[in-house]
């Protein structure tokens, strides 16, 4: 039983959404960063399970970024567009910087 | 706040290139699909063979399908066809094998390919708890069932190792935490 890459995908993701969070919200950065622990937390292990399943990224992905719309508007107290843009920029992110880094 | 930024672009710069991020990450792991005919019993008067295609290796080329209907796995990059053909033509089966002498042998025996294109393994991202998956085919034999294509096996089981649990408690805490964030900011109104 290998954790790292497990523990590796959840702590690169919370960081970058945790700077997406920080851009866009600019206040309490203590406070963004728990919220992106939690959001990331509940759906980056989920979603690595589903892929077992569906074997379709853009559709998890999808998945994701609705569920996390929703948990953004709750936690961070805005409304759903703000939560939108929020997390689509944060989900493109996390899934673009990697192949950055691999590519270059 | 500026410790925290550098602490942040840091992080991001030393880690990313060796660890692997979300779902799409190119650092990947090799599962292992197990091909299965689920209504092999159906033809009692059949013998179903895996032929493999591609690299060639010191492997066996054609391999009888047991009764099981679990189909031989051959090497990673190997595409597999499976030919029915009457029992009794399988004792002129090649013990030595060629890739010639089974097509001819295929060909003479009246064979009937009924899968083909099948793969035997594919990726993963390594964060995946993914370790095997079965894939289930009803076969036809009148008709050819594209696997790498058209035809979608009749059933996909996806099996996990132990990392799914660690992953779902992870999931449910957060969702706990969630919860009670939530539940809090509710009940000071």
């Amino acid at each position: 039983m290998n954790l790292i890459p497990l523990f590796a995908a959840l702590l690169i993701t919370i960081i970058i959404e945790f700077v997406v969070y920080f851009i866009i919200v600019r206040k309490n950065p203590q406070e963004l960063l728990l919220y992106s622990v939690l959001i990331n937390s509940f759906t980056n292990p989920l979603a690595n399970i589903a892929n077992g399943f569906l074997s379709n990224f853009l559709l998890i992905e999808a998945i994701v970024i609705i569920v996390e719309i929703l948990l953004i508007n709750a936690l961070f107290k805005i409304d759903y567009k703000k939560a939108a843009l929020i997390s689509v920029l944060a989900n493109i992110v996390s899934a673009i910087i990697p192949f950055i880094f691999i590519f270059f | 706040m500026k410790l925290l930024k550098a602490l942040i672009v840091f992080l991001i710069l030393v880690i990313l290139p060796v660890i692997n991020a979300d779902i799409i990450m190119p650092g990947e792991k090799v599962v292992t699909i197990e091909n299965k005919i689920i209504n092999i019993n159906d033809f009692p008067d059949y013998a179903f063979i895996a032929v493999k295609s591609g690299p060639i290796s010191s492997e066996s080329i054609a391999e009888v399908v047991g009764v099981d209907g679990v189909i031989p796995n051959f090497y990673k990059f190997t595409s597999v066809s499976v030919y029915a053909l009457k029992k009794e033509k399988l004792a002129d089966l090649p013990a030595v094998q060629t890739p010639e002498n089974i097509e001819l042998f295929l060909l003479s025996s009246g064979a009937v390919k009924v899968i083909s294109g099948l793969q035997s393994y594919k990726t993963v991202p390594d964060s995946s708890p993914q370790s095997v998956e079965t894939k289930n085919y009803v076969v036809n034999l009148n008709k050819t069932i594209n696997a790498d294509e058209t035809t979608q096996p009749d059933s996909i089981s996806p099996q996990f190792d132990e990392t799914l649990y660690i992953g779902l408690t992870i999931s449910i805490i957060a969702l706990i935490g969630i919860a009670f964030i939530l539940y809090n900011r509710r009940a000071r109104k």
